[in-house]
């Protein structure tokens, strides 16, 4: 089999815009949490968000919306936008540029797109609200478009003309971790040089209230207490959007053209709880067996994990069972540090298995491993398992990536140094 | 000739279907609601293509000629056909069938077909 590496990042998350904002927002233990005045204004449940800066969606008129001045389009690009294909199309750029990819290596038979988000809820909302009450003769065409589950997918493919591969995963925050593994399991048959893996969501309040309804969300109005991953006094996840774009590479041709290499992807390793539409199986027996299968994959043994970037979200029962599923995989002398990161960026759902990825490259490119924030009090329930509090200058030599989403779809991706 | 004066609410809606047009475009449609006169056709319709254009010539809409294709000469696609033909539905007050709208290829056929709609 082909051996695959990461050859590119691109970021537009609640914690900076770009590669050098968001490592040093992490290395500064700088959280992207606000109030989200627009959101509190709605309900009175959930406050805040992982908000994105400098993009700005006021009306649905793509024309009305605003970006930060590196971010262009054309009026007939903006037509089919939603939010997160807009995050997208940005942190593709910045990846494409990374990755030092001409455009004949950009859209080429060999190389592919795998993304995942959950479509734009509002811009769903508004098409449908048009065809009911203006009648499908008075509603704008590429409506149907914006309000398709797979938008992100029809976007990227269309603007970076996408020659290769190319499919929108659907599996809640597993999502972009499947599309990574799976994105990695093309490159190493053989069937693709380069994939791109895209994470996205937006950052609205139609895409965040459902989730308060399952009581799911801190109702915390201070963005120093939530979310709180292992924290005792965890009251549940914030989310946030963006988009986080990884570059996988075979590594011969990689090599071959002098590409710069932020780790290798060794393996990654999937399974289901088969417990429960929405909560995890307390035992955390499916995310567990992810973690084996990934170890298998990857041909490593557990004690040579040297960080775990935390799928924990600061649920109650989402994090006891990752804590479970943890203590029973890594056992004796193995414990490697682990930390969640969405303590500074949010939940980021569809996006959280690639904005995870990307920041466990970064980890091990820049050598340390970032803090699990704003912990007050560890739940006891940690004992045995080696929180990082505060970040840890040491640079981890093998790094598992943990999602685990609602319908007990749970992933472990295993990045190493290269 | 006008028949009766025009709604402030009409106004508004014609004005929404003519968002991000120029203000001559507007004015000639607002003209053509009172007076029905043929005459403010070639103003509304090149004004419409004009703001839909997928990929407009750098000559611009206004220079093109009744021979000019659609697609290839003025830069329309498919999605800014459909919104010329439901700000044309919305602002003349006509309806155009997908089978109709598939034959017009040129802006000459374009304003002819609107003429024989309107006149029907």
């Amino acid at each position: 089999m082909n051996r695959v590496v990461v050859t590119g990042l691109g970021f537009i998350s609640s914690i900076g815009n770009n590669r050098a904002a968001v490592l040093d927002s992490l290395r500064a233990g700088r959280g992207g949490i606000e109030l989200m005045p627009e959101l509190a204004a709605m309900n009175d449940r959930v406050k805040l968000a992982g908000t994105v800066k400098g993009f700005h969606f006021p009306t649905s008129d793509p024309l009305d919306w605003s970006f930060p001045e590196n971010v262009q389009f054309s009026r007939t690009q903006l037509r089919t936008m939603i939010p997160n294909a807009v995050y997208s199309v940005a942190a593709m750029e910045e990846a494409i540029s990374d990755a030092q990819l001409d455009p004949t290596l950009v859209s080429s038979p060999e190389t592919g797109l795998y993304c995942a988000s959950a479509g734009s809820a509002w811009l769903t909302h508004l098409a449908i609200e048009s065809v009911l009450t203006r009648g499908p003769a008075r509603t704008s065409a590429p409506t149907v478009v914006t309000g398709m589950p797979n938008s992100l997918h029809l976007n990227l493919t269309a603007r970076f003309a996408i020659k290769g591969a190319s499919v929108a995963f659907n599996s809640a925050c597993a999502s972009s971790s499947h599309a990574l593994g799976s994105a990695c399991d093309l490159i190493r048959l053989g069937r693709q040089k380069i994939m791109f893996v895209v994470g996205a969501e937006d950052c609205h309040p139609y895409n965040i209230l459902p989730f308060a309804s399952l009581r799911a969300l801190s109702s915390q109005s201070d963005p120093a207490l939530a979310p709180r991953p292992f924290d005792v006094s965890r009251d549940g996840f914030v989310i946030t959007g963006g988009s986080a774009v990884l570059v996988l590479e075979d590594a011969d041709h990689a090599a071959a053209r002098g590409a710069s290499i932020y780790a290798e992807v060794k393996g990654w390793g999937q399974a289901s709880d088969g417990y429960d539409v929405v909560a995890p199986d307390p035992s955390g027996d499916g995310l567990a067996r992810a973690m084996r299968n990934a170890l298998q994959d990857a041909h490593l043994h557990v004690s040579e994990v040297d960080y775990i970037n935390a799928h924990a979200t600061a649920t109650s029962a989402g994090d006891l069972a990752e804590l479970n599923a943890l203590k029973s995989v890594f056992k004796n002398n193995a414990r490697p540090k682990v930390s969640s990161t969405k303590a500074f960026t949010g939940h980021g759902l569809s996006l959280a298995g690639a904005l995870e990825a990307a920041i466990s490259c970064l980890a091990i490119r820049e050598g340390f491993m970032p803090a699990s924030a704003k912990i007050e009090l560890l739940d006891p329930a940690c004992d045995g398992v080696s929180i990082l509090t505060s970040r840890c200058d040491e640079r981890p030599r093998v790094v598992m990536s943990n999602s685990s989403g609602f319908g007990g779809a749970n992933v472990a991706l295993i990045f190493a140094e290269p | 000739m006008a028949e009766m004066p025009m709604t402030e609410e009409r106004k508004q809606e014609i004005a929404k279907s003519l968002k991000r047009c120029s203000d001559e475009t507007l004015e000639a449609a607002l003209r053509f609601e009172e007076s029905r006169d043929l005459a403010e056709l070639p103003a509304i319709i090149l004004g419409v293509l004009a703001r839909d254009a997928a990929n407009p010539k750098p000559e611009g809409v206004a220079a093109a000629t009744d021979d000019c294709r659609l697609m290839e000469d003025i830069g329309m696609d498919s999605f800014g056909m459909i919104e010329v033909v439901m700000t044309a539905e919305e602002v003349l007050g006509i309806t155009v069938a997908n089978q109709e709208m598939n034959e017009i290829r040129t802006l000459g056929q374009l304003k002819s077909f609107l003429r024989t709609k309107l006149a029907a």
